[in-house]
């Protein structure tokens, strides 16, 4: 009896400390973590296929219900197109080489669960090794924008929703300095938008249309700010290019 | 039985007379649409121009909105019984309704504080402020004359053809911002139940200067600013209303993108068919079928002129 609590006792444990993982904190592009005139290598992983989800419902009824309640909304979802998404890497280059480095885009992008493991308990780490891009690509530094998410999504509580649809991206963009392996940007990028006026206006849905490109562009600007490098006077709102803007 | 026969032959007679009669007289008042050719809108050298409302123009303030994503709640509605549950949700959407309404009402309040400065536009902008005696518009390298009507009655209008207009202004929350919205209907005067056709069009006009407030840039020389911006908006507006014919043949052959203006001093996106793109302007057609023309974000025009002159 005894032994069993005591077996008990260690898988709680396992159980707990196996979920305490570290989670990673997103990290702000800094000029002092990165030299000026580096090589920086911009790279945007696959571009996911729109879709419509509805978080909330739960259960397979409630499931199966909301996906007829819209099935036209999910049709036209699917027609919808999230390639502008790629041309980001354009405007990170060109952002990156206005800050002074020597940034190029990466046309291949490496599948990174095929990329091998890292163990470490360093705060900031990656958790795969990139270094192959240094070997391919000459790079010092490797920007990785990944897009999760693009289409639209309906909140339920199980059966009933819960309001409007709303057009959704998400996404991460990391910087990883590939001599260290460690982050030197880390931001999830989370877009997310309202149709402007009626949103049931079936089968064009211009309303929802518009809101799910406004929030594709959304998505674009967060990944175009999170790479412009801050500095020390950032805290008084002063960026680097603003600060060559008034000189 | 001969008397019976004549006696129908004498009725069916008298109701063929008096049909043929009517015909004929509804020929002589009314002469039918199929014999009259209406004119094209590229053929006309003047066209009058009827406001919904002679005296004013409607005025508001923009309401702010904000497509972000809402936080959601869940609402648990206590359900002893089916009908219990029944009712609570009625209830809810009763009082959910009221406050909805009254919220709308507080934001379109709130919105149209920013006009109580602007005299010209706190009560709306007076029709007679517009000035279309001189005015030209060209609708596909025509040139028409416009005639503000002064009829209350659109039957009374002398031309083939008169323009029925609807124009609203609305003011930015920054106050860098007038916008025109107006919907063009065009009639025959022999038709006035149904437009021949119907164009809504939305112009966006931007002011910022340097050093004063918007307020003071549009309040310059007695307003005159603000005068001439309303007055180029809404020729603007009839002359791309006119044209919808061709600008929506131009639409169809376009395909659809994201195109990326300024409004209210910030980027503003949405979806459509560029029709027409200069150094300094857009004009798309929406997915809703509005004609729009807007400031593009970035005025490339000095730059282009700075260009000229260096070389």
């Amino acid at each position: 009896m005894i032994k069993a609590i005591k077996l008990s006792f260690l898988a709680l444990i396992i159980l707990v400390t196996g979920c305490a993982g570290n989670i990673q904190q997103p990290v702000a592009f800094n000029y002092s973590t990165i030299e000026q005139g580096a090589k920086v290598g911009v790279v945007v992983g696959p571009i996911p296929t729109p879709t419509m989800t509805y978080p909330g419902a739960s259960c397979l009824l409630c499931l199966a219900t909301a996906a007829t309640a819209n099935a036209s909304l999910s049709a036209y979802a699917k027609t919808l197109d999230a390639s502008d998404l790629s041309l980001v890497r354009d405007d990170v280059v060109a952002s990156l080489q206005s800050q002074g480095f020597d940034a190029n885009v990466i046309e291949e992008y490496e599948d990174e669960s095929k990329l091998p493991k890292i163990k470490s308990e360093i705060v900031n780490s990656a958790k795969r090794d990139y270094s192959i891009y240094r070997t391919k690509n000459n790079v010092d530094y490797l920007v990785v924008v990944n897009f999760n998410y693009a289409g639209l999504t309906r909140n339920y509580a199980s059966y009933i929703a819960k309001g409007a649809p709303e057009a959704k991206v998400l996404g991460l963009v990391r910087m990883i300095d590939l001599n260290t392996n460690m982050y030197t940007i880390y931001q999830p990028v989370v877009a997310a938008k309202m149709s402007e006026g009626e949103w049931k206006e079936p089968p064009e849905y211009p309303g929802m249309t518009n809101a799910y490109y406004q929030a594709i562009e959304a998505a674009k600007d967060q990944v175009k700010d999170s790479v412009v490098a801050v500095t020390e006077a950032a805290d008084t709102g002063i960026s680097p290019t603003s600060a060559d803007a008034v000189e | 039985m001969k008397i019976i026969i004549a006696f129908t032959a004498l009725f069916l007679a008298s109701c063929g007379a008096s049909t043929s009669t009517k015909d004929a007289s509804d020929r002589l008042t009314a002469p039918s649409i199929e014999e009259v050719t209406i004119p094209s809108i590229d053929e006309l050298a003047s066209l009058e121009i009827v406001f919904a409302d002679s005296e004013l123009i409607p005025t508001m303030g923009a309401i702010a909105t904000d497509p972000n994503s809402p936080n959601y709640g869940s609402v648990m509605y206590p359900a002893y019984s089916g009908a219990s549950f029944l009712a609570a949700i009625l209830v809810h959407a009763i009082v959910q309704g009221s406050v909805t309404a009254k919220e709308n009402e507080r934001r379109r309040t709130a919105a149209d504080l920013v006009l109580e400065k602007y005299p010209l536009l706190s009560d709306g902008y007076i029709v007679e402020g517009l000035e279309l005696s001189d005015e030209k518009v060209s609708v596909n390298d025509h040139d028409i004359s416009l005639i503000k009507s002064e009829l209350s009655d659109p039957n009374q209008v002398a031309g083939p053809l008169y323009a029925a207009v609807y124009p609203v202004l609305i003011m930015s929350q920054s106050e860098e911002s007038l916008i025109l919205q107006n919907e063009v209907r065009v009639y025959s005067v022999l038709q006035t139940e149904t437009p021949l056709q119907t164009a809504t069009v939305e112009i966006v006009r931007s002011q910022k200067c340097k050093e004063i407030s918007a307020f003071e840039c549009w309040a310059r020389n007695d307003s005159e600013n603000l005068k001439s911006a309303i007055q180029g908006m809404f020729l603007e507006s009839i002359q791309l209303a006119l044209a919808i014919e061709s600008i929506q043949a131009t639409a169809d052959a376009a395909t659809s993108e994201t195109v990326r203006y300024l409004e209210d001093g910030h980027k503003k996106v949405e979806r459509g068919q560029v029709l027409e793109q200069s150094c300094n302007h857009l004009r798309f057609m929406t997915l809703r079928g509005v004609i729009k023309s807007v400031p593009l974000l970035e005025d490339t025009c000095q730059l282009s002129v700075q260009d000229s002159t260096t070389s």
